[in-house]
């Protein structure tokens, strides 16, 4: 009934918004670029100061502003850069591109948007964070190695689920509920080095954006969040290059135009060696594996004003090995192919053409292999309509096809070992509608329907098991042949009431469909971790999110403020029953159990944009729990990734020009873990005795770090930088994992080990750029 | 399927500990305690009598011998319509007197007093016959490795196995110095096998990859056939010692779930001998 209210809410909306689109006027569109590398500006502002009306530029650079015919005075700004104000006069429709320059006078300081100033007052949207790569350099890191999906960690809402890992969670959501997108690409395992780093290459991002709550519809596949990574399209004024030499890895990007102001490339590749330290070292003598390595590359290409093609694709690769005798690797390889066009100055056409794979791979001696993964190839259409300054209305669809490889295990020399999971496959369809709708002056909303639909396709075999996971019947489909299909509808609505031009009052709700699983045993994730589709046994998680926000600026913007309240309902959540094997577990679906859960909490942030000191502070009180049928006797229990407090409080001090320091803290209470109550003694063994799921806690973990960023001096050709980092300063030892075994000292006495990962950890980069 | 994972386990703990400045440290941490549940260790093996072993949990960090329970009533069915009641010897220790355990009977052991009333089944197969062992130098030893300890031989046990049926074994190993009295019980983890992943042709020939002996070593193998739950619960205790595939839990007792522990009714055929002299 809600569900229907708010359906019907929104077709009314709409319905207003196209009816109030009567008067004709002209349009002022084009796109709004960096002056020094040709890059189009991402969310820069194009008012008209007289009659306070204003729009932004969309993820391609491009914006469209419907003025009356005559005079306006109109000042394009982005942080950072010199605005730059012109009178026009207008009686036709006109394109203006703007090329904007870096801005003498920019402070160099931590800033987390940028976007205009009071942009977290008067954005409907809410529970966003857009994250700029400028200030990845002052934060510090492992390693001293930048890391974008680390950073947001530090964000209100979105923690950390185990110290190094880059799995995260958004409001209480699990770690496959992100939805991660690399130039619209999903990327479906965003670590290297078992999750201790990303994959994503800061030097080739232009921008990422975070969305927690109020997902706009043009998004869809996951339940919990979207991380939306777009790289940049490569300097089309001047040849330059930058990297850096770390202890962990070297970087080096190269960036250049093809033909001038229409034709760019840039290329981008990291490679870690650890393996090549442990050799020169001496350590070891056996030839020895560790690395990852991988390598954006991006081609643009502005056929003319209208029309222009974008070509990137990113690959990596981790490799471990030893001698021969074993090796493993995993890694993604994702790619793009868009085409903006623009069929007048107001409607504006995105078509892109995606692909994305994830595999993983294990060898033994040759006698013992293994593969699994997901690949995706999908095509997808986005319209945006800029209707008028109140509307813009965006609408699209997208299809994927999904092909999963669930497991393989071959053995050699075993007859009849061989273990081949059958493949499967799927489609996941969408349809969107959505407008960002100002209503008044200071009242505005955002608000679509997504409509969702997925196919799972044979061939196959679609299975019913009884309760001890054994298959009672089993129907077999063909080739493509539909199996099981689910549908849904998902609104989607944002809504902001600015109270003065110093606060805001935001509310939001967003329903969910997620229609893919991840298999995985362990809290952060792990490089086996096995993607499939939902079935007939497995049904697709529903997360419908409600949140308010109160938004408050001090000091002329300087200092933001917000409290954030959010409550999830989640079904058919997942779990495993006791003892599930989820590896090469061909009835592994029969081993799932679904049920009911919920997540709520409230996230308070202060931040100051400006000044020598810089930074915020984050705090997030939450709960997430679960409920399932055949666990814990059906009680609620908390979910692995429930943390009551997660605080991140980061800072950054501008010492001289030329000098930087940069401190971060964290806390946050530790998360739901299964211990043992009790013991007995079986074949001369001590095995624990577990009376309930996930009913103790990993101790609280806290650390705090330290950087420093020297910038030299720089001629009008080359410039380059230092940074120092030291990680775990005071040197605590965090639990990474808890066990329990017998002492070696008192016969019968059984002890808790405590695996702690890193101490303190020195390390220092050094940064270049021509 | 349980040593693949073993080996992945193995290789990301290393690559870990290695990789990252770790530490591992004793550590003080409260665990609630629990209220005691019965817990049971109990066997019929082929030709002998039963006996069964029955005593409460105790909390985790307890270092008190487990409190027996001799007040027990234990009676053992076999499918052949015998039965009898274990007798107590103390310690929490019963045992049978006339019941032998025979190829193809099932039993069935009622543990019962005042307070609970517990069954278990278990099947007694046929043993298969250990038809060799053979032993090779282990081909993933290092030269540094063999300087500063010892050769280090694999082995290959080759047993029989019907083929018209679905059969499930469970291997263990003892190795002692050829001079010793008594072995060492180096069954931390089971060598589980289920037949079907091998070709059906009468026999079976396991290599194991994860058990090694040093040269001029004694050895003793037993290959036990055991039924499917049996099987099951041998592969769970594995998976709970050896840090859980998935969230730890308690392993599936055929007592049911309010239970801990196991009754097994099974046979086996033993081989002895002794790793190559070889060269240090």
């Amino acid at each position: 009934m809600q569900k229907k209210n708010i359906i019907l809410l929104l077709t009314f909306l709409l319905v207003f918004s196209l009816h109030i689109f009567s008067q004709q006027k002209t349009t002022l569109s084009g796109r709004i670029l960096d002056t020094e590398t040709g890059e189009d500006l991402i969310g820069a502002t194009i008012a008209d100061v007289i009659n306070n009306i204003g729009t932004a530029t969309n993820t391609y650079g491009f914006y469209s502003l419907s003025l009356v015919k005559g005079k306006h005075t109109i000042a394009f700004s982005y942080i950072g850069y010199e605005t730059i104000t012109k009178e026009v006069d207008f009686n036709s429709n006109q394109k203006l591109n703007i090329r904007l320059s870096p801005s003498k006078r920019a402070i160099k300081e931590v800033v987390i948007s940028a976007e205009r100033k009071d942009k977290n007052i008067t954005a409907t949207q809410m529970s966003v964070e857009k994250l700029e790569m400028k200030q990845l350099d002052k934060i510090p890191v492992l390693m001293g190695e930048k890391d974008i999906l680390k950073t947001i960690q530090l964000l209100p809402g979105i923690s950390t689920v185990s110290e190094g890992g880059n799995g995260f969670s958004v409001r209480g959501g699990t770690i496959d509920q992100n939805l991660i997108l690399l130039d619209e690409a999903p990327v479906y395992s965003p670590s290297h080095l078992l999750g201790f780093f990303s994959v994503f290459n800061a030097d080739a991002i232009k921008n990422l954006s975070v969305y927690k709550g109020g997902i706009p519809a043009n998004y869809g596949g996951r339940a919990s969040s979207v991380v939306d990574i777009t790289m940049k399209d490569g300097n089309n004024q001047k040849l330059s290059a930058s990297g850096g030499i770390g202890l962990l890895s070297s970087r080096l990007t190269i960036e250049a135009p093809i033909i001038k102001d229409k034709m760019s490339f840039i290329i981008s590749g990291r490679r870690s060696y650890a393996d090549i330290l442990f050799k020169a070292s001496g350590y070891s003598e056996e030839d020895f594996v560790l690395y990852f390595y991988d390598l954006n590359a991006k081609i643009n290409y502005k056929i003319n004003d209208n029309n222009k093609i974008f070509v990137s694709g990113y690959f990596g690769k981790d490799d471990f090995g030893f001698d021969d005798i074993f090796g493993m690797s995993w890694g993604n390889a994702t790619g793009t192919i868009r085409w903006n066009h623009l069929f007048n100055s107001r409607l504006f056409s995105n078509t892109s053409v995606l692909y994305s794979n994830y595999d993983y791979g294990f060898d033994f001696n040759g006698e013992m292999s293994m593969e699994l993964g997901i690949e995706d190839i999908s095509l997808k259409q986005d319209y945006t309509f800029f209707m008028n300054p109140q509307n813009t209305i965006k609408y699209g669809f997208s299809v994927i096809h999904h092909k999963f490889n669930p497991g393989e295990l071959i053995l050699e020399n075993v007859d009849n070992s061989d273990i081949l999971l059958e493949e499967k496959k799927s489609l996941e369809s969408g349809l969107y509608l959505l407008n960002e709708h100002k209503l008044t002056q200071k009242f505005s909303a955002n608000y679509g329907l997504r409509l969702s639909m997925f196919n799972q396709l044979g061939r196959g075999w679609a299975n019913t098991y009884n309760n001890k996971n054994e298959v009672i019947d089993s129907i077999h489909y063909g080739n493509n042949e539909i199996m099981q299909s689910y549908y849904g509808l998902e609104p989607r609505i944002s809504l902001n009431y600015i109270l003065n031009e110093k606060s805001s009052f935001k509310g939001s709700y967003n329903l969910m469909n997620q229609y893919l699983h991840l298999l995985s045993n362990s809290t952060a994730g792990s490089p086996t971790d096995t993607w499939i589709p939902s079935s007939t046994n497995l049904k697709p998680q529903t997360v419908n999110q409600f949140a308010l926000g109160y938004f408050r600026n001090f000091l002329d913007n300087s200092y933001e403020f917000s409290i954030e309240s959010y409550y999830k309902d989640m079904q058919n959540m997942t779990d495993y029953k006791d003892g599930t094997d989820i590896m090469l577990n061909e009835n592994i679906e029969s081993y799932i159990l679904q049920g009911h859960g919920r997540s709520y909490g409230a996230e308070f942030y202060i931040k100051k944009k400006y000044g020598k000191l810089t930074g915020w502070v984050s705090y997030t009180l939450g709960r997430t729990e679960i409920q399932i049928d055949g666990i814990n006797d059906s009680q609620w229990y908390p979910n692995k990734i429930d943390k009551t407090h997660d605080v991140s409080v980061v800072g950054s001090y501008q010492i001289t020009k030329r000098l930087s320091a940069s401190a971060a803290f964290i806390y946050y209470t530790g998360n739901a873990v299964t211990f043992p109550s009790g013991k007995y003694v079986y074949d001369n063994k001590i095995i624990p005795y577990y009376t309930e799921r996930n009913g103790y806690r990993m101790p609280a973990y806290h650390r705090l770090d330290l950087s420093l960023h020297f910038a030299a001096r720089e001629t009008n050709k080359f410039k380059s930088s230092w940074d120092f980092s030291l990680y775990n300063v005071y040197n605590r030892h965090n639990a990474y994992m808890i066990y329990f075994e017998e002492s070696e000292t008192v016969a019968g006495k059984t002890e808790a080990q405590r695996l702690s990962l890193f101490g303190i950890v020195p390390s220092f980069t050094w940064n270049f750029k021509f | 399927m349980n040593t693949f994972n073993y080996i992945v386990k193995f290789i990301l703990i290393t690559l870990i500990v290695i990789g990252a400045y770790s530490c591992i440290e004793t550590i003080d941490i409260d665990l609630n305690s629990s209220n005691p549940v019965v817990t049971t260790e109990g066997q019929i093996e082929l030709d002998s009598v039963a006996w069964i072993s029955i005593n409460h949990t105790t909390d985790f960090f307890d270092p008190d011998i487990p409190p027996a329970i001799d007040d027990a009533i234990v009676t053992l069915y076999s499918s052949s319509g015998e039965n009898e009641i274990l007798q107590n010897v103390g310690s929490g220790y019963y045992l049978g007197n006339t019941i032998l355990g025979k190829i193809g009977d099932s039993y069935s052991i009622t543990i019962e007093n005042n307070d609970f009333n517990y069954t278990a089944n278990s099947k007694l197969f046929a043993p298969c016959e250990i038809i060799d062992v053979k032993f090779e130098k282990n081909k993933y030893q290092y030269e540094e490795d063999i300087e500063e300890m010892d050769t280090a031989y694999t082995t290959t046990i080759i047993f029989t196995d019907d083929p018209d049926t679905e059969n499930f074994y469970l291997v263990k190993y003892w190795g002692s110095e050829v001079d010793a009295e008594e072995y060492e019980d180096l069954n931390y983890y089971y060598t589980l096998v289920e037949d079907k992943y091998y070709v059906k042709d009468g026999k079976i020939e396991l290599d194991s990859w994860f058990q090694d002996f040093y040269r001029n070593t004694k050895v003793k193998i037993a290959v036990y056939s055991i039924d499917e739950d049996t099987y099951t619960y041998h592969y769970q205790l594995n998976d709970i010692n050896s840090g859980g595939g998935s969230t730890p839990y308690n392993p599936q007792s055929n007592f049911g779930t309010d239970a801990m522990g196991y009754f097994v009714a099974w046979s086996n055929d033993t081989w002895e001998g002794i790793t190559p002299i070889g060269t240090k």
